[in-house]
Order: C-alpha cells, then structure tokens, then sequence
C-alpha cells in the first residue's frame, strides 16, 4: 500500500533521516516505533507530503508522490498529526462538517461517523468543552470523513488518560476491522503500539530498522532492538 | 482557482468565530464618536465650528469632516487587527498543519481566505458609511433648531460609490498586511507598524489612497487614476500569492 524508499532529510547540513525505508502492507496498522526526537515527526509530515524530502521517494500503491499528484494520493489519506486540528467554536458536527465538504463525502456520513466514535450525544456542543480523550476521537472521525484507505497518525495517544487510551485503540481496532483501513501510527510508546499493531519498524536517530511482522520470534526481536535503542 | 467549498468553510470559520460582530460593525466607531462629540454640543459653538470647516456653512461638511478623519486613521489599523484576528483561528486550532495535508490547491485556500477578508472589511466599510447617514438623521431630528434642515445631505448613492472606491484604494494596504501576517505572523509588530503608518500625513504616506479617495466624496473629483492604480497592485499580489502559496503553506504547516 505505502511504501517509504530512501527517505533522507537535512535541515540546515544536519541529516535529520538517512535513508528511511519500509512498506506498510494494506489494512495492516503499522507501528512506527523510536524514541522521542529521532524524525518520526518529520518522516509523518513527508509521508503527508507537507515537508518535501531532501532524497528518496514515497509510493502510494505504487504511485509516486509528486506535487502534481498530490491532491488525487491525499484524497485516499487522513492524517491527525498530535492533537486534532479542531475549531473550538465549532460544534463537533461542524467541525467535520467542514472536512466533509473538502473530501466530497455524502450528506450524513459525519452524523454516521460521530455515531461511531461515541460523539453522537455531543454532535451539537461547541468543541472547546470537550475532554482531550472525546478531541481525539473527534480527530480520529475528522481523519476517517473521507474514506480513506490510509490513516496516518502521529503520536495521537499524548495527553490521553488511561480510558481515553483504551477508547481510542478500540476505535483503532474497529475501524480497521470494519473497513480494512491501514493505519500508520507513530509512537514511542511500545506498549500501547503492542496492543494493536501488526507490523513495526524502529526509528533510531533518523535511521529505520527492518520492518517487523508481530508474530512468533519477531515480537522477541523487535523489543530486542528496542530496548537497545532506548538503553542507548 | 476557488472551490466553493472551501469559501463556504473559510466563510463559516470567520464569521462564527468569537469577535466576528465586533469586528464587523467596528468601523460603526468613527460615526458614533462624531455623535457622541457633537450632540451635547451648545449651539452657538456648534455654529463657530461648521463656519471654521467651511464657507457654505453647511453642517452636513462638518459631520463628514470628523468622521473622515476619524474614519482615516482608524482603517489600517482595523485591517491589520482583522487579519491578526482571522489568523489566529488557524494559529488557536493549530490547523496549518491539517491544511496542508488536504487534498484540495495550496492557492485556492489562500484565494477562498483573501475572498473571505475582502467581503468581510468590504462589509465592514458599507456599514461604517450607513452609520454617517444614520447619525445625520438622528442629529437633524433630535436638533430641530439647528441649521441641518436648510442643507441637503450627501446623496447615499454618492456616498456608497465614494465608499467603494476608498475600499478599493485600501486593498495595497490590505494585501500588503495579509501577506506579511501570513508569513511572518508577528502580531505586536503588525499592530504598531499600522499605527505608525496610521498617523503619518497623508501627503507622504504611500498606504493611504483612502484618504485621497475619501477626500474626492467632498470634493467630487474623480480620482479613477487611484482607482486602477490599486486594482493592478492587487492583481500583482494575487499572483504572487499564487506562485508561493505552496511554499508558503508547507513552511507553515511544517512549524
């Protein structure tokens, strides 16, 4: 579905990826794993294509993302990229509301959605009252409003309690089973990535490890390599 | 070059944000002070200063002439909390980054925003010129005795025609604000560059074609140089807007 070739960046001469690569296989959810400051952040805004790399490629099913196919890969891709990008003032509804009608979906699919992610009670209430845990899941509908066949999000669990963990991987799970949407999530938290991924790779100072399938003796040398990371 | 859904989200953002009435109906400022400054007003000093603003001695001149000036130095100023203001949204919701990752033209979300600001200070100046009319209604009916019935008013049609043309000798200033507030998003620096702006005398100050066409409502020269002049400036900030809007909106949406 989403592969990721030779990736580097350098910001002012200082190489902030070196030759990131790895496939994220479809309807898989993809942990992408790696202490805090090592460019997961970064290597999310290229995948999106909101920072141009400095080498390499990314492929989406097969097509290389260029700026004059940016719109036609971006219509298959939602993004929360840390907090959700929401307007207090705004009711949840019309919050997606606003991303509905940029994506083209049908009239009543943000109502529908809202009814997924548990918000439909709160569809009329301005956004600004709303707890972290309910804005992440309002972020999670806003990346889902136009159908997407990849979900990319960027350490979307910070600041949540431990019900808001629970809620939001559940929704994960759910909108991955229902609609074999992929999703690539960056973290440094391996624990919480364990409960729902089923594919890895490590980022350590802008370098990525091979990609890890979570069955048998690959969880072992997964964590394995993790742990050296952060022992590092 | 502008999708419609985008202006009917970038409308909805602006206009439902908190202040957006206030800054709205803001330039109903300049005729509300003109009210507040000349009803109490004796009339015998009422008298002095209409025939110190001129020598048809008609009061209608002398509304108009406080509420120019007022209406002067206000404008830059205006336009450059408007747009502090309609940026923060984005800057509040942390946004730029979920924009840039929209499937939808870097340009066509800068073209929907400058479309939105247009109508909204476009509105903002209309208002502001139906309150000069409100306010010489009000001083004529509730000063009877004064001389404001012996004098004709200013056409409202000359008045929104002088308007429009003032509001369009405002766009360089607008354009100008807009894009360094895009790019370099320093409030304070805005605010205090304006009000300097402001101030500086009309004779050798290059952002206020307003004032030049404020002046032609009285005086009723046409000042259609001043007119075309602007229309070719923004037309050029147009397409500068369009040449850099990616570079511009990644930068923000990589911070």
């Amino acid at each position: 579905m989403l592969e990721v070739q030779n990736i580097s960046f350098s910001v002012k001469e200082k190489l902030v990826l070196k030759d990131v690569s790895f496939f994220i296989p479809r309807s898989s959810i993809f942990g992408l794993l790696g202490p805090n400051g090592t460019g997961k952040s970064t290597l999310i805004k290229i995948i999106l294509g909101v920072l141009p790399p400095s080498g390499g490629s990314v492929y989406f099913d097969n097509l290389k993302f260029l700026n004059q196919n940016r719109i036609e890969i971006l219509r298959k891709v939602g993004s929360l990229i840390e907090h959700a990008s929401l307007y207090g003032f705004l009711s949840a509804l019309e919050n997606l509301e606003i991303a509905r009608r940029i994506y083209g979906t049908e009239k009543g699919y943000s109502e529908e959605l809202l009814s997924l992610v548990g918000l439909q009670t709160n569809s009329n209430q301005k956004v600004h009252s709303f707890s972290v845990g309910m804005k992440q899941r309002l972020g999670i509908a806003l990346a889902m409003i136009g159908k997407p066949d990849l979900v990319v999000l960027d350490e979307p669990t910070n600041g949540l309690d431990p019900k808001g963990l629970v809620d939001f991987t559940n929704l994960i799970l759910r909108f991955n089973e229902i609609n074999k949407t992929t999703f690539l999530i960056s973290s440094h938290h391996l624990s919480e990535l364990k409960k729902i991924a089923t594919h890895f790779a490590v980022l350590n100072q802008g370098v990525s490890s091979k990609t890890f399938e979570l069955k048998g003796e690959d969880v072992m040398e997964m964590e394995k390599v993790y742990f050296e990371l952060i022992e590092k | 070059m502008i999708e419609r859904n985008i202006v009917i989200n970038e409308s909805i953002k602006c206009f439902r944000a908190p202040n957006s009435l206030l800054l709205l109906f803001f330039l109903l400022f300049p005729a509300l002070l003109v009210f507040l400054f000349i009803y109490p007003m004796p009339y015998e000093e009422f008298l002095q200063r209409v025939q110190s603003t001129n020598n048809d001695l008609n009061p209608f001149h002398f509304v108009f002439k406080w509420f120019r000036w007022l209406f002067n130095i206000i404008l830059i100023p205006y336009y450059s909390v408007f747009l502090i203001w309609y940026f923060e949204i984005e800057r509040r919701s942390k946004s730029w980054k979920y924009i840039s990752a929209l499937p939808v033209k870097f340009n066509s979300i800068l073209y929907a925003k400058i479309l939105i600001s247009v109508c909204f200070i476009g509105s903002s100046i209309l208002f502001s010129g139906l309150s000069l009319q409100v306010i010489t209604f009000f001083l004529k009916s509730l000063k009877p005795d004064w001389s404001f019935s012996e004098y004709e008013n200013f056409e409202l049609q000359a008045q929104v025609i002088g308007l429009f043309s003032v509001f369009i000798c405002s766009l360089p200033a607008f354009f100008i604000l807009f894009i360094f507030i895009l790019i370099y998003n320093k409030p304070g620096l805005v605010i205090i560059i304006s009000s300097i702006v402001a101030i500086i005398p009309s004779q050798i100050n290059p952002f206020h074609l307003h004032v030049f066409a404020m002046a032609s409502i009285v005086e009723g020269n046409n000042k259609s140089y001043l007119i075309f002049g602007s229309i070719a400036f923004c037309i050029l900030s147009l397409l500068l807007v369009n040449r850099y809007a990616a570079d511009i909106l990644q930068t923000k949406g990589a911070q």
